[in-house]
């Protein structure tokens, strides 16, 4: 997908446009909308819509590097594995998915992949300083910036392993694929 | 063509001597007519052959008849009233009985019932064909006098020949040999009227219908000759008109106008009347519209006037047209022959176009009067559907036009709502945002879907431009992330 300045401008405008219907028509109190959709059979189309209003902040937080917090996002969604256990459940809602979010699936995965090791290589960081700060080292500090090292590498593979069970290179861009893997090499 | 058409026209043309020849003031009823005709009048010197033909002009033969009949044959001698135009007229009275003129409708003007004429001007019965004859054998013998010209002892000749043509149909005043220096038709509705009512005549003027007439049946009552040679003149006259053009009558200048045979004669030979260039004539398009409309080109003088006459054309050419339609009279151009397929289509969108192009003169300043318009066309199909769509897209007056949604989800009423059910307007409303996206505007499709009442075909275009942008970062944002 190319982009152009505008096509940020129309994201914001359509973010803001939709944001006030939900504040006037979604409101407390107004089922009005949840009723139409229902008889209509349509109900879908409203959790797609509160799924896609999510994933703009997930990527407005990854634009402002707040990667812990989009990743927080990320794990509320409930959108990729935490675990193996999890990896057919996750397959299975994927193809739930409305089509205009499974079209645009592959970005999410990359930026939820890049999230990752952003905040890898922060933890990693952060860990080493404090390492070499004083002769006193504090295993538990050690002890916490390895797990949480573990568990940003065991969301990466578990990413990366999902992508290729979605076959995900079909989906749109096939270098998504491969920036993936890179991102998860760079993690070892 | 209907029958009563022609007789529309001609009693049009008799109010219009209001406006042009002065004449005669207030021809508009017998009292009138018989005030203006009467001892007192502007004329210097009575003339029972100016009285009678002054009644003529004005369509009213009551009113003639009771200026002879009280003030009787007062000229004398050359200028008195032959007993059979007398009868004649008194015939011709019959026919009129209390209406305003001959041309008058049954209701006279709405203040009673119809009711069916057993008689008219376009079925008339044998007494007045035989009297009709008479007549015309006395114009026979008055018209190779009245070439020489009137004299001392004859000064009313013209008038004379010219009574007598017009009663006897034996040809038409306007274009009488005899009568082209006479000076009695002036203007455009006199060469007009005076054309209509010889056209009338031609119901029964087939010598083969008269000679072989044993009834009413065979005059022009079903009887397709009749009539055809009343649609003949009517077509004959609208060929005229249009090859005059507007240049011929859009004049500015009336007295340098003279007379219309005169002008007649002038366009004939090629010569060209100056117009005002690019500015609307000074008519605001009348001038030419009347003899279109008078000669059934209902279709052209709409379109002309429209043209011609800017803001305030366009304004009386789409009432005028809404007027017609709704009296069930075709807006279209009289023709002997079948036109095509095209000018018929595009007949039949004139007045579609006209009522659209008014309405949107006024959308900019009130988008309800707008609609008010539109509505007008409620049968008018896929074209209508269009004009509505565009008037809210145009105006972008949602809240004027739709409403508003209230905090049960109900939406509040509005113009439209004057207009059609709730599910027209729902219907109306998404099709407006369908043709709104596929135009590029996708914001005022998702105003239009909330005010549809169809939030899943909303939350559709939501979910899609939502998702369509979802990554769409600025070229820096793009930087700062490899």
């Amino acid at each position: 997908m190319i982009f152009d300045t505008f096509d940020f401008l129309y994201r914001r405008f359509w973010f803001n446009a939709a944001s006030k219907f939900h504040a006037i028509h979604l409101a407390p109190g107004r089922t009005y909308v949840q009723t139409s959709l229902d008889d209509d059979g349509k109900l879908s189309l409203g959790n797609t819509f509160q799924l896609l209003m999510n994933l703009v902040v997930f990527f407005d937080r990854c634009r402002d590097q707040q990667w812990e917090g989009a990743l927080v996002l990320m794990d509320n969604l409930q959108l990729f594995p935490r675990a193996e256990s999890e990896m057919t459940v996750r397959m299975e809602a994927f193809r739930a998915l409305d089509n205009c979010v499974t079209r645009v699936f592959h970005h999410v995965v990359l930026a939820a992949m890049e999230a990752s090791c952003h905040l890898f290589m922060a933890v990693k960081q952060s860990g080493a300083v404090a390492g070499g700060s004083s002769e006193m080292v504090n295993h538990n500090q050690h002890d916490t910036v390895d797990q949480r090292l573990d568990e940003l590498r065991t969301r990466a593979r578990l990413l990366v392993t999902f992508a290729r069970l979605l076959n995900l290179p079909s989906l749109g861009d096939a270098d998504t694929y491969v920036r993936i893997s890179q991102l998860e090499k760079n993690m070892m | 063509m209907g029958t009563g058409d022609v007789a529309m026209w001609l009693g049009m043309s008799t109010h219009l001597i209001i406006l042009n020849d002065n004449s005669c003031f207030a021809c508009l009823s017998s009292i009138n007519c018989a005030m203006f005709c009467a001892p007192n009048s502007i004329f210097p010197t009575r003339s029972s052959q100016l009285d009678l033909l002054t009644g003529l002009r004005c369509g009213d033969l009551v009113a003639a008849n009771s200026v002879l009949q009280t003030f009787g044959n007062t000229g004398g001698g050359e200028d008195a009233i032959d007993p059979s135009v007398s009868g004649l007229i008194s015939q011709l009275v019959q026919l009129q009985q209390t209406q305003e003129t001959i041309f008058g409708d049954s209701t006279n003007g709405n203040t009673r019932p119809a009711q069916p004429f057993p008689n008219s001007l376009l079925r008339p019965s044998q007494a007045v064909i035989a009297s009709r004859r008479t007549v015309a054998d006395l114009y026979d013998r008055t018209k190779t006098r009245s070439a020489s010209g009137t004299s001392a002892e004859e000064p009313y000749l013209h008038h004379r020949a010219a009574c007598l043509a017009m009663l006897g149909g034996a040809e038409s005043v306007a274009e009488a040999p005899g009568l082209e220096t006479s000076g009695l038709v002036k203007t455009v509705e006199d060469y007009l009227y005076f054309s209509l009512w010889h056209v009338i005549y031609l119901a029964d003027g087939d010598p083969s219908v008269v000679g072989g007439a044993v009834g009413a049946g065979a005059l022009g009552r079903g009887n397709g000759g009749g009539l055809r040679k009343v649609a003949e003149g009517v077509a004959r006259l609208s060929v005229l008109v249009n090859q005059w053009g507007p240049s011929y009558f859009e004049q500015d200048d009336v007295a340098a106008a003279g007379s219309a045979s005169d002008a007649v004669a002038y366009a004939a030979r090629g010569g060209a009347l100056g117009g005002r260039g690019d500015e609307h004539p000074a008519s605001g398009g009348w001038a030419f519209a009347l003899p279109l409309l008078a000669s059934q080109q209902y279709a052209s003088a709409l379109a002309y006037l429209a043209e011609a006459g800017g803001g305030l054309g366009l304004l009386q050419a789409t009432h005028l047209g809404v007027a017609m339609d709704a009296a069930d009279l075709a807006i279209a151009d009289f023709s002997l022959e079948e036109g095509s397929e095209e000018k018929v289509m595009s007949q039949r969108k004139l007045l579609p176009m006209l009522v659209a192009s008014y309405s949107a003169s006024l959308q900019g300043a009130d988008a309800g009067a707008a609609l008010k318009y539109l509505v007008l066309l409620s049968d008018k199909g896929k074209f209508t559907t269009e004009q509505y769509q565009s008037l809210l897209l145009e105006t972008r007056q949602f809240q004027t036009l739709a409403g508003a949604i209230q905090p049960d989800g109900s939406r509040s009423a509005a113009a439209l709502d004057a207009c059609f059910s709730k599910k027209q307007v729902s219907t109306l409303l998404v099709d407006t945002a369908h043709r709104a996206m596929r135009v590029g505007r996708p914001a005022d499709a998702a105003e239009l879907l909330v005010l549809s009442g169809r939030f899943g075909a909303l939350f559709e275009l939501m979910n899609r431009e939502l998702a369509s942008y979802l990554n769409a970062s600025t070229p820096e944002d793009i930087e700062k992330r490899k």
